[in-house]
Formats: C-alpha cells, sequence, structure tokens
C-alpha cells in the first residue's frame, strides 16, 4: 500500500506559481542586473510561458 | 500631421463605433437581459468559453495598455515587461487555482456579487459594508482613469477633453442600461477583436525600431532609473491579485456556464494577454530606436506618436482603440458597481435597482471626470492596492468556514491598516515602496492563517 503525499497537486502547483513569481522578481534584480539587450525581456517573457503552461496542467486535473 | 487635423474624420469614427455599441445594447434588451437579476448582472450564468474570454480580456486590458504600457516602455523600459507579465504569472496562478472553486461557490450560494463571496455564508455585516464601500471609494478613481486616459489622448487629435468625457459616458450609459450583462458582453467582443488587431497593427509598424532601441531601455532599473527595486515591488505587487481582489473580474467568473468552459475561456485570456503585452512593449521599445521624444510624462508618448509619427489611418484606428478599450473595462466595472450598490448595500436585488444605481454611478463619475486631472498610471494603480487586503479574506473563505465574527474582525483589521498608512504615506511619511496596503496584506495574512490554523481539525 502507498501512502498518499501529504501535499495535494494544488499545493505542488501553488509552491511552483510561487516559485516562478519569486524568480521574476529576484534574478532581474541580481543575476541579471547588468544584461545583454533582449536578456531580460526573454527571461520575463519564457517565465509567463511557463506559467500558462502550468496554469494548463492546473486547470486539466 | 499637426494636433488638430483628424477633428472631422475622429468624430464620423466615434459615431459609428458609438451607435454600433448603443445597438448592440437595444440587441441585448430584446434577447432578455433585463428578464431577471441574474440575467442583468450575470447574462444568466451560460457564458461560453469564447463570451467569457472576450469578457474577462477586454475588461482587464484598458487603454492603459496602449497608453500607459507604450510610453513606460519608451521611457523607462523593459522592466515595464517584467511589471506587466508579473500581473500575468500571477493571474494564471490564482485563475488556475481558485477560479473552479469560486465558481462551484457562486453557483451552489448563487452568489451574485463579488461582495458575497466573502459574506454570504457567514453573514458578516462589517465585511458587507466595509468591502462595498472599499469597492466603491477606490473603484471611481480607477473608473475615471478610464474616462480620463482616453480623453486626454482624443484631445491631441483635436476631440475636446469635455465632449470624449460626454461621449464616453453617454455610450457606456445606453448599452449597460439597456442590455446589462448581455450589453456588455456583446460590445466587449466588438471591442476586444478590435483592440487586439490594432494592436498587431501598431507594434508591426515600430517593430523596426528595435534594433536600434536604447541599451538603457533593456536594463534595470532602466530610463531615469525608474525601475528602483520598491517601486517594482510596489507597482506590481497589486496587480499579483488583481484577479481576486478586483470585483469586475472576480464577478467575471461566476457568469461561466460550467467548469470546462471556464478553463479554456481561461486559457484563451492567458495567450492572448501575453500576446499583447509583448506587442504593446515591441511598440515602446521600437518607438525609443525610430525617434527621440523630449517628453518626461510616459502618458503623451502614445499621443505624440499619433500625431507625428503614425500614419493618418492608424492614428485614427488607434485613438479609437484606446477609446473602445477604456470603453469595455469601464461597462464591466460600473455594472458590477451598480450590482454591489443594490445588492450588497440596499439590500434590493433588483433589476430596476440595479438600473437605477447605473445612472446613478454615471452622474457621479462625470462630475468626478470632468474636475480630476491625475497621473493616469497612479491612479489605477493605487485603486488595486487598496483592495489588497482582501487577498487573504477571500481566500480563507474559499478554503474555511470563518464565522461572522472573524471575518468581520479581519475585514476591519486591514480596512483601518490601510486607509490609516495610506494617510501617513500620503501626507508625513512619503516612501517609494507602498508600505500602506503591504502592511495592510502582512496583518490581514497573519490573523486570516491564525483562524484557519485554529480551525483545520487536529491531526492524530
Amino acid at each position: 500500500m502507498f501512502r498518499r503525499s501529504k501535499v495535494s497537486d494544488k499545493g505542488v502547483y501553488a509552491i511552483l506559481f510561487a516559485a516562478l513569481i519569486l524568480a521574476s522578481f529576484i534574478i532581474p534584480y541580481t543575476l541579471l542586473s547588468s544584461p545583454p539587450p533582449y536578456v531580460l525581456f526573454t527571461f520575463w517573457s519564457l517565465a509567463a510561458i511557463i506559467s500558462i503552461l502550468l496554469a494548463y496542467l492546473a486547470l486539466r486535473r | 500631421m499637426s494636433s488638430g487635423e483628424l477633428y472631422f474624420p475622429l468624430i464620423a469614427l466615434f459615431s459609428v463605433f458609438m451607435l454600433a455599441s448603443m445597438l448592440l445594447g437595444v440587441v441585448a434588451r430584446r434577447r432578455g437581459a433585463l428578464r431577471s437579476v441574474e440575467e442583468y448582472y450575470l447574462g444568466g450564468r451560460t457564458l461560453s468559453k469564447i463570451h467569457f474570454f472576450f469578457t474577462y480580456f477586454a475588461t482587464t486590458y484598458s487603454a492603459f495598455m496602449f497608453v500607459g504600457l507604450v510610453g513606460f516602455t519608451y521611457l523607462y523600459g523593459v522592466g515595464t515587461l517584467g511589471f506587466e507579465l508579473i500581473y500575468l504569472m500571477g493571474t494564471a496562478a490564482l485563475l488556475s487555482l481558485l477560479a473552479p472553486r469560486i465558481l462551484e461557490k457562486a453557483r451552489s450560494l448563487k452568489l451574485i456579487t463579488p461582495t458575497q463571496i466573502i459574506y454570504a455564508e457567514n453573514g458578516s455585516r462589517a465585511a458587507r459594508y466595509i468591502v462595498s464601500l472599499t469597492y466603491l471609494g477606490f473603484m471611481i478613481p480607477y473608473m475615471s482613469v478610464q474616462i480620463i486616459g482616453p480623453a486626454v489622448v482624443l484631445s491631441f487629435l483635436g476631440l475636446p477633453r469635455e465632449v470624449a468625457i460626454l461621449a464616453t459616458l453617454t455610450t457606456v450609459f445606453i448599452y449597460v442600461f439597456y442590455g446589462g450583462l448581455r450589453g456588455v458582453m456583446y460590445t466587449d467582443i466588438l471591442q476586444g477583436s478590435f483592440f487586439l488587431t490594432i494592436a498587431l497593427l501598431f507594434a508591426a509598424y515600430l517593430a523596426p525600431g528595435l534594433a536600434s532601441s536604447q541599451p538603457q531601455l533593456h536594463t534595470l532599473p532602466g530610463g531615469f532609473g525608474y525601475w528602483s527595486l520598491e517601486r517594482f515591488v510596489s507597482l506590481t505587487l497589486p496587480w499579483i491579485f488583481f484577479s481576486i481582489t478586483n470585483p469586475q473580474v472576480l464577478q467575471r467568473i461566476y457568469m461561466a456556464r460550467d467548469r470546462s468552459e471556464l478553463s479554456r475561456g481561461i486559457l484563451m485570456f492567458l495567450i492572448a494577454g501575453f500576446t499583447l503585452t509583448l506587442l504593446m512593449v515591441v511598440a515602446g521599445l521600437g518607438a525609443s530606436g525610430i525617434v527621440r521624444i523630449d517628453l518626461r510624462d510616459p502618458n503623451q508618448i502614445t499621443p505624440y506618436l499619433m500625431v507625428n509619427i503614425l500614419p493618418e489611418w492608424m492614428a485614427l484606428a488607434l485613438a479609437l482603440a484606446v477609446w473602445v478599450a477604456a470603453l469595455s473595462t469601464l461597462d464591466s466595472i460600473l455594472l458590477t458597481l451598480s450590482s454591489v450598490i443594490s445588492v450588497d448595500i440596499l439590500g434590493r436585488a433588483s433589476v430596476r435597482v440595479g438600473r437605477y444605481s447605473v445612472l446613478g454611478i454615471i452622474l457621479a463619475l462625470g462630475i468626478f471626470s470632468y474636475y480630476t486631472v491625475a497621473p493616469v498610471v497612479i491612479l489605477a494603480v493605487a485603486s488595486s492596492a487598496a483592495l489588497l487586503y482582501l487577498v487573504p479574506i477571500i481566500m480563507l473563505t474559499l478554503f474555511e468556514k470563518p464565522s461572522g465574527k472573524e471575518v468581520s474582525l479581519l475585514t476591519l483589521t486591514g480596512f483601518i491598516t490601510y486607509i490609516v498608512l495610506f494617510i501617513l504615506r500620503n501626507t508625513a511619511y512619503p516612501h517609494p515602496l507602498d508600505y500602506a496596503s503591504i502592511s495592510a496584506l502582512i496583518i490581514t495574512s497573519i490573523i486570516a492563517l491564525i483562524i484557519y490554523a485554529r480551525k483545520k481539525p487536529k491531526s492524530n
């Protein structure tokens, strides 16, 4: 018998979303503070695309 | 092309759009928009994914996208993209995790207003009235932004500001008064399709300037050192929670036909929102590579481009897009606030009272818009910041069953904290960090967590 995880699917998605949003605040002001052109543009765009994919997965449940 | 030349073509174009919008309001009435309170405010809870997508998209994205966002990007750089996309990430998270639960609750409790999700189950009178007054008190500036912003843009093209305000108020009044949510939804489809198309053309026209855009705009804190971390956090944080704090978008979740249509509509919204954001940032960065504008007010950049850079047909189309984007946000807030007045404040859930509430708000708004001129973005952001203290209260009512006293305590604490600190921040202790809304959010979060922990059954 396997025991169910204490963290629900919804909890996992919530943690992933929170990490993504937090990274979108922290990384541009630390690691990417003086980037070449379009690096920040690409970073935030990718983060937004990942959030849409996460939303897709969360809504499919 | 100089300012003022476009007066007559502009009038003609606006007249056509005004008539079309009013006609859609009449069509909505013929289709039973006034049949019941549920029909008038929620479209009978029958919105398909397409209807949900268009009304959510057109409600969320306002004239700010064409005026504020382009101007901010032009002057302050790519930090503007971060600000807008973090909003989208927050919305993706909240809608995907909470919207199905909100829909379920709205259906089982037959909720009409956004305020009801907080007090319907526990009967908190304090929450009912304080939250309603918070919505009314802080959404009026947000609504005025939707009127003043386009009026400023149109004045660059020769249309007097007063005429633009009157045209906006008259048009939106007619189709909301006669068509209710169905009037709003039909016009949202027209408006949303139109301004998305124009955004594409606008960005395509300015995109060639991307290659020579200012290098400083690609870094942080960007042009004029605007995007300091404090400002970035202060402006962005309230928008992360926009989808549950702002009543007009929260109420839209109640309207979906079922969970499946809601989910698909949400995904369509996220993709379209992402696209529109990229387009407007491309337009702002591209413009910086094409022309040097000696202006410091971000709200004047788009009007400058319209008058001096864009071809005449595009300037006209963009002016109309700014106006319809404003209308599509204004109409939704108007209808939502009328539901708050009639159901939550007056306690009279009738279509007749709702329609007279619409009239009352329009009159108040006319006075407010005519006599108030303030920076577009600051006003819009202030309204969302003021609603931030509602986040833990809404979360708690979604996941637990707090008592009326507990909800009243939370509401009063959050509201008083915000108001006191808001006054301090605007008088004695100004600071770039919006400590008023953040403190109110933290305090209500702590109290909500304590209540939640006490209610959770103790594990063995």
